[in-house]
């Protein structure tokens, strides 16, 4: 999810039609800069290294879940080219396969040997540092990790299918920390609730999601050579 | 099973990447696009397209600008009337206290929603 304000000007972006670095780039359609969603800048035109406004408020979830917790939801409805009718999902996924090999894109790998090509991980950039931490480091009981000074909280529920988003929070003051089950943020004493993947309003502003996405591993490795890792 | 010119622009044109607030991962081509009715040019005119001195050398255009169609003008139905499998994954989102969800599959299609909700302007990216 990003801002579509840049400079006063209201922008709508499309597929380039091209990747770098195996990743999606994205053109505007009022300047044709083109967008890097892997670094978060433009890389080239006149919006050239202008950062992406980030919005950390997209969550991959299925259904179910999401019409349970939110039921004023509006849901997109496109016009199906074949059938001609308004439809609001297909159950095509053509991307079953891939996300279950060990091999990147087009025989793509990982040039940094630190975790395998396919390692799904979560990545984020915090204060002009770049981290992945491995699913494995997160997935089911959750874990804390110090970033750069800053506490980060990550979170997975166990087993479920890696196209599930990632919680990821950060904590501009106090800590996270684990009490039985139960992660809280100190001092607020807020408690994460793992079944709306955040953080309880208590909180306040101490806690607040953190930009950055699931990928593999060659993917953000490819262009954030120097990666930190959290494991 | 050979990937050859004519093969990655099909590939391209039927499959976005995964990116923005999921997984940024690039995903390879297992369908053909409609449109994946390739010319024996293959790139269907791809090698005709002088990029900008400046983007990264690592840049690969597959297929023409606008192959991938965004949506800059959504359509929205209520939750409740909407026809979703239980178990299908949605990309959701709040913005401007507005729930929306746009199927993940269906974003595979178009890769990129112009979105706007109030006053916030924003673009869904899978």
């Amino acid at each position: 999810m990003y801002g579509r304000d840049y400079d006063g000007k209201e922008l709508n972006f499309e597929a380039s039609g091209g990747l770098w670095h195996s990743s999606l780039v994205m053109q505007d359609k009022e300047t044709d800069s083109y967008w890097s969603i892997m670094t978060g800048e433009a890389l080239s035109g006149p919006f050239k290294g202008t950062r992406m406004d980030e919005l950390p408020s997209g969550r991959k979830v299925q259904w179910k879940d999401w019409i349970a917790e939110h039921p004023d939801t509006l849901v997109l409805s496109v016009v199906d080219e074949e059938s001609g009718e308004a439809i609001q999902h297909v159950a095509r996924n053509p991307y079953e396969k891939y996300f279950g090999s060990d091999e990147g894109f087009r025989g793509s790998e990982a040039a940094d040997d630190r975790l395998p090509t396919k390692e799904p991980v979560f990545a984020f950039e915090l204060d002009d540092t770049a981290y992945a931490a491995p699913f494995g480091g997160f997935q089911g009981s959750g874990a804390s990790f110090d970033a750069g000074g800053q506490a980060v909280f990550l979170y997975r529920p166990d087993g479920v299918e890696i196209f599930h988003s990632s919680a990821a929070f950060v904590a501009a003051s106090g800590r996270f920390e684990k009490q039985g089950d139960t992660w809280l943020h100190q001092p607020s004493g807020a408690s994460f609730d793992p079944e709306s993947g955040g953080f309880a309003a208590d909180a306040g502003d101490a806690v607040r999601p953190l930009g950055g996405f699931d990928t593999f591993w060659f993917n953000w490795s490819m262009v954030h050579d120097r990666s930190e890792i959290l494991k | 099973m050979r990937l050859d010119l004519r093969t990655l622009a099909a590939a391209a044109l039927a499959l976005p990447l995964l990116a923005g607030s999921g997984c940024a991962a690039e995903k390879p081509a297992s369908e053909t696009d409609a449109s994946g009715a390739e010319t024996e040019s293959g790139r269907a005119g791809v090698d005709d397209i002088v990029l900008p001195e400046d983007l990264p050398g690592e840049f690969e255009q597959l297929i023409p600008r606008g192959g991938i169609a965004s949506i800059d003008e959504p359509v929205f139905v209520a939750g409740a009337e909407a026809n979703v499998a239980d178990e299908a994954w949605m990309l959701g989102v709040v913005v401007g206290g507005q729930a929306k969800a746009y199927s993940l599959n269906l974003l595979n299609r178009h890769e990129i929603v112009n979105d706007r909700s109030g006053e916030h302007s924003f673009a869904a990216v899978w």
